[in-house]
């Protein structure tokens, strides 16, 4: 009983943490373009950096 | 007459007008010195593009960023300085052949980004809350088992509460927004049953936590949520791309209009800022942007788009041309007789609104389903509640308990996949073959119809002349296409495609509006029109000719008809063989119709109508009780294709007929007319089998929830049981067609 005190309050974190960083990119607009995703794995890194 | 001559290259292809860019940098956005050009990328597809695209935009030291949206086809520039690089820009883009408009984003862009990402966070946030309460749920559903203690249960109900109801805040927000606007506007829709399910469910659990009874449903709630925001996802995601796909294709046929100024100048304004009694200068080869009357020039214009007619009709100063027509021959000046919001077009405009009011709006399936659903749900909760109060005395509150467990458990999942599951997985399908469709319910209507009404020209028929009377002896044919290749009228391209080896012939002089004349050392030879080439009589027969007359040799007629597309007939067979009727209404001539259609085998035709005739015709027939698809592909067509029950274009055809039609088909394949109602019929079968599905599962568990034999895991189990059996079924409807024997 004592350890889920502790572990549920974890859980619920950590799930949060993860709530959050999937609507950040939600605001940035990273699922806005997701064909172009998909083809941009197949460019050169250093296109990429070129073009940050 | 030879004043009238112009040697022709034939390496010249008409240009853009010199100073389109004047209209471009009216598009660019300023923040402070950031500037901002949004434009549309036709030929776009794969990594490579985005590489050449970007790569060679962020090469320019003045550009900060380049992004091309490989969805919407869309590329955002932005830079810092001068407006008007805009003009370098698109040079840029375009000298690598990608052919960009620009577009303002103010119209269209926000609203799917920001539905989209709504969308995205409801999904979001009820995954969280649904995974993270399902956990906690079956801790307790197993603590039940093994004696858990009382207290830990509530605590873990306790925290999924705390988790649920600021989630449903969040995720539920969609629907109830819907059923609110359904139930204010006085109807439902599957939005209010999801939304009041939601809502009581929350409601009951709550109640019960605190008086410690056994019926918390927390899990429910963020589950439902959850499953219907997946399918509500992937449906915006194929009507995004769909809706992006036409807009692309209606933006990228806008065009200037090049207006000749008094000192000489050349100004591109667009089609609307275009005035009455201004000159308007159209090259050979565009399309014309304005109506008006010819005041320089003589040429051949092709109409069919416009009108339906398929042959080339000469024009020559003082003839009324309409906006839409292609200039076939030679440059032609116009007075604009019509502001734009007079001109035919926007005569055809005020006839497609005026259709579709009349028309009126569809019922879809899942609307009648919710209909049907909604009333008797509500009825047996309520008879339960009844039930419980008046044969046992339990007390109000369990009975109360009860009537809402039905609700629960009549939980509208499976009903809410149901349509939109097959309709996506169609769609995507469907898609994926370049078949465009404006909406989901596009489908349920193509599946009933029982009629077919073709346009002729365009549609049915290729929409430009090809030579049928074909000389007998190679040398003349070579030499009439010598000549032919030369010029870019409709007639003479018809003969130089017979034989595509043979290059033009060098000094060609083309008389508009007459024919073409080539002087060698035996003397001229003279390829055109009967006067033109001397022949004093006319054989009655109605046919398109052109005369071929050589120094020392008998002349020869070469003859031409609008001939129909190769799967012209494969189609209509096909449709015929599910027991569509076939009719033609065209707005080309009666006899050249009727010709046209014994040829195909159709009995019903209509010629010579006009776009408010084809209106009548199909409201008469709508009155009889047909339900016709119309297919065209011309802007004398769109009247008529916004009137019909359910309408397709094509991708060749008028922005008009496009934005008119629910279906847009890829250009030059009428064959896949098939191909989309074999799909729409299967994809409403499999939407009435998922109905049925859902329905099974509710008749056999909602009696036991009247009688109160229902447990929280038990409605979990058969929510998500419902759900999955009706997504499955769904994704048949994306199996290639079985080929009909």
């Amino acid at each position: 009983m004592g350890a889920l005190l502790f572990l549920i309050p974890i859980a619920l974190l950590l799930g949060g943490f993860g709530l959050l960083a999937f609507l950040w990119t939600v605001k940035s607009g990273q699922y806005d373009d997701l064909d172009g995703a998909a083809e941009r794995i197949l460019l050169d890194d250093e296109y990429s950096e070129r073009n940050r | 007459m030879n004043a009238a001559g112009a040697l022709l290259d034939p390496q010249v292809l008409p240009q853009r007008p010199p100073d389109l860019q004047r209209s471009i940098s009216a598009f660019v956005e300023e923040d402070g010195d950031q500037k901002r050009l949004h434009l549309l990328v036709e030929g776009a597809y794969c990594a490579a593009c985005i590489q050449t695209i970007e790569g060679r935009l962020t090469a320019d030291p003045i550009i900060t960023e380049a992004r091309l949206n490989l969805t919407l086809r869309r590329l955002t520039v932005t830079w810092k300085g001068d407006r008007h690089h805009a003009n370098n820009i698109v040079e840029s883009v375009e000298a690598i052949g990608y052919h960009v408009t620009p577009f303002d984003p103010e119209h269209l862009t926000q609203v799917d980004l920001q539905s989209g990402r709504e969308l995205l966070r409801a999904l979001s946030v009820a995954a969280f809350a649904s995974s993270n309460i399902m956990m906690l749920s079956l801790a307790v559903w197993t603590g039940q088992m093994q004696d858990m203690a009382p207290a830990t249960q509530s605590l873990l109900q306790w925290i999924s509460a705390l988790v649920t109801l600021p989630a449903i805040a969040v995720a539920g927000r969609p629907f109830f927004r819907s059923a609110l606007r359904a139930i204010l506007g006085g109807h439902t829709n599957i939005d209010v049953p999801v939304a009041i399910g939601v809502l009581s469910i929350t409601v009951m659990s709550l109640v019960e936590l605190v008086r410690h009874g056994h019926d918390v449903y927390f899990d429910s709630a963020p589950t439902l949520l959850f499953v219907l925001l997946i399918g509500r996802y992937l449906d915006f995601r194929v009507r995004a791309r769909s809706r992006a796909a036409i807009e692309r294709l209606l933006m990228l046929k806008a065009h200037g209009a090049a207006v000749c100024r008094d000192d000489g100048h050349i100004d591109v304004l667009p089609a609307a800022a275009v005035e009455a009694g201004m000159i308007v200068l159209v090259k050979a080869g565009e399309r014309v942007p304005i109506d008006g009357i010819i005041t320089e020039g003589c040429s051949e214009l092709d109409v069919s788009i416009v009108t339906g007619e398929s042959l080339p009709v000469s024009v020559a100063p003082g003839a009324p041309v309409l906006a839409g027509s292609i200039n076939g021959a030679a440059a032609l000046r116009l007075q604009a007789t019509n502001t734009i919001d007079r001109s035919y077009l926007a005569e055809i405009v005020r006839l497609v609104e005026m259709a579709e009011t009349s028309r009126g709006p569809a019922v879809t399936i899942a609307d009648r389903a919710a209909r049907i659903w909604t009333p008797i749900v509500h009825g047996v909760a309520l008879l339960t509640f009844t039930g419980w109060c008046l044969f046992t005395n339990t007390g109000a509150v369990t009975a109360l308990l009860h009537a809402v467990t039905v609700l629960i458990i009549a939980c509208p999942c499976a009903i809410g996949l149901a349509v939109p599951a097959v309709q996506i997985v169609a769609t995507g399908m469907l898609l994926k073959q370049g078949i465009l469709l404006r909406s989901g319910d596009a489908l349920e209507r193509l599946a009933s119809v029982d009629h077919v009404a073709f346009d002729k020209t365009g549609t049915l028929s290729e929409g430009r002349p090809v030579l049928v009377s074909l000389p007998e002896d190679c040398e003349t044919l070579r030499t009439a296409a010598s000549l032919a290749a030369a010029s870019r009228h409709p007639l003479a391209q018809a003969i130089a495609q017979n034989a595509p080896d043979v290059p033009p012939a060098i000094g060609v002089i083309e008389f508009p509006g007459q024919g073409l004349s080539l002087l060698t050392a035996l003397g001229e030879i003279r390829l055109g029109r009967a006067s033109f080439c001397g022949v004093g009589y006319e054989i009655e027969d109605e046919a398109t000719e052109v005369w071929l007359t050589r120094p020392g040799q008998p002349r020869v007629r070469f003859t031409f008809e609008d001939l129909p597309r190769k799967d012209a007939r494969h189609a209509i067979e096909e449709l015929r063989a599910r027991s569509l009727k076939i009719a033609i209404l065209s707005g080309d001539r009666k006899p050249t119709v009727a010709r046209f259609a014994e040829n195909l085998n159709i009995d019903e035709v209509h010629g010579g109508l006009t776009p408010a005739e084809k209106i009548e015709l199909i409201e008469h027939w709508r009155s009889e009780g047909r339900r016709v698809l119309m297919m065209g592909d011309g802007l004398n067509d769109a009247p008529a294709l916004a009137a019909a029950f359910v309408s397709a274009s094509f991708t060749h055809g008028a922005p008009a007929s496009q934005s008119a039609a629910d279906i847009i088909l890829p250009s030059d394949r009428l064959e896949t007319i098939g191909v989309v109602h074999a799909s729409a019929v299967r994809a409403i079968r499999i939407i009435r089998q998922n109905l049925v599905l859902a329905a099974l599962y509710n008749i056999a568990l909602v009696p036991l929830a009247i009688i109160g034999l229902v447990t929280p895991l038990g409605a979990a189990i058969a929510m998500s049981a419902s759900s999955l059996t009706v997504t499955l079924n769904a994704l048949r409807s994306g199996l290639p067609l079985k080929e009909r024997r």
